[in-house]
């Protein structure tokens, strides 16, 4: 470590000669070297723009200590002196450096801060933002689910309301409730005797019956002819068909689809009434329209 | 260092031969040297400026060990040693205010990570939600 302070044997030499012509004044090139470099330090530290007002303590000891410097060398003061004092501008200017610095980063950290804060803040938002972003989608799924229970229930009592027209207006067409399901009976009077050509008559009937049909186009229908018991098993069955398809033909002809249709003959085996009187068999000979409900199922019997 | 002691032993001599008066003991300086290196001591500047709390505390140990033989060097040193002890203690208040900044900024950093982690989470996790 150089011991600047301690003066080598030429100094000492040169103030001994010095003293003895009975004055203590001495240059040397280490003192001239530390002079320039607390010049140097305290130059730098004076172009710092906030030097004054950060470091001002630091930078006045700087200047002090300099014009002592520059002071004892002009007044030839010994080589330790000058380096001692350009020792201590140098250090003092390096003092204000630091606190330069220090301050620099102090006020760094305020803006450091406040942009911590700032994304603490956007942080704290964007949760806000998210929660209520979930609050509104379970809010919407509520909603829906209550707009569909509505509707659904709405359906429910559409589907009921339909139900019960179907019924009222079946019930005007004179069906009445069975346990096979609403079923319309049908005289004799829409056939000739033996014959399976619906007489114009039926018309009205059928007209009415495939405008039922077509207002409530879930509903089917199943078509069956019966006869009395006069004449042969194999001849009512034939005729029963024909009279029940007949129907089946004419509700066709009038938009009614084949698939909501279906004709069956059941000859004499579903007597009404007894065949031994003319009332009887006259009961007998009919053809009965069954209705399915509004989902198009017949009643399970 | 032998040949240079001798040459101030030399030097004292001479001047005490010459007549200049030695100056009292530096009693002043000393004691605001080692208050200085104690502060800084305290403010861990051992930590943060080891070089300048070294050089201060050697030249305040000489500067004891000079005090009465040689007040004149004894002054300069704790002169030095104060001054030492000021720019450590300077050091470390500029060391420790740049660590903390570097902090700061290394935990909203962090903490911007996170909220950017957690951002694209909170995304995903709605269509998780019941419709």
């Amino acid at each position: 470590m150089a011991q600047h302070w301690i003066t080598d044997i030429r100094a000492a030499s040169a103030c001994a000669l010095a003293l003895m012509l009975g004055a203590c004044a001495t240059t040397s090139p280490e003192s001239e070297s530390a002079l320039d470099q607390a010049r140097v330090a305290v130059e730098r530290l004076e172009a710092q723009p906030l030097a004054a007002q950060t470091a001002g303590k630091a930078l006045q000891d700087a200047r002090d200590a300099l014009g002592a410097a520059e002071k004892a060398q002009s007044e030839h003061k010994s080589a330790d002196e000058v380096i001692h004092l350009s020792y201590l501008a140098r250090r003092n200017a390096e003092i204000g450096e630091s606190v330069i610095a220090e301050a620099s980063a102090r006020t760094a950290m305020s803006q450091a801060q406040a942009q911590r804060e700032r994304v603490l803040l956007d942080a704290r938002e964007r949760e806000t933002a998210a929660a209520r972003q979930q609050t509104l989608m379970a809010q919407q799924s509520a909603q829906q689910a209550q707009q569909q229970a509505q509707a659904s229930q709405q359906e429910a009592q559409a589907a009921q309301q339909q139900a019960r027209d179907a019924q009222a207006q079946l019930e005007a067409m004179q069906a009445k409730q069975t346990d096979r399901g609403m079923m319309l009976t049908l005289g004799n009077v829409l056939f000739d005797t033996n014959g399976d050509t619906l007489k114009p008559g039926a018309d009205e009937l059928v007209s009415r019956l495939s405008q039922f049909l077509q207002s409530h186009p879930d509903i089917k229908v199943r078509i069956e002819g019966n006869t009395d018991s006069t004449g042969s098993d194999s001849y009512n069955q034939a005729l029963s068909q024909r009279r029940a398809e007949a129907v089946a033909t004419a509700l066709e002809s009038r938009g009614i689809s084949a698939s909501h249709i279906q004709a069956v003959g059941r000859g004499k085996s579903a007597p009404v009434a007894g065949n031994d009187t003319a009332a009887g068999r006259q009961q007998n000979r009919r053809v009965e329209i069954i209705f399915s409900d509004t989902q198009g199922q017949f009643a399970s019997n | 260092m032998t040949r240079s002691t001798l040459a101030v032993a030399a030097l004292g001599a001479l001047l005490a031969a010459a007549g200049c008066a030695s100056a009292p003991k530096p009693t002043a300086e000393l004691a605001q040297a080692h208050t200085l290196v104690d502060q800084a001591e305290q403010g861990g500047a051992a930590q943060f400026a080891s070089a300048d709390m070294a050089a201060a505390r050697s030249k305040l140990q000489m500067a004891d060990q000079d005090a009465a033989k040689q007040p004149e060097q004894s002054k300069r040193l704790a002169q030095e040693a104060t001054v030492d002890a000021r720019v450590a203690l300077a050091r470390t208040n500029e060391v420790k205010a740049q660590q903390a900044l570097r902090d700061v900024n290394a935990g909203t950093q962090t903490l911007r990570n996170e909220t950017d982690r957690a951002q694209p989470d909170a995304t995903m996790a709605s269509p998780a939600m019941p419709q």
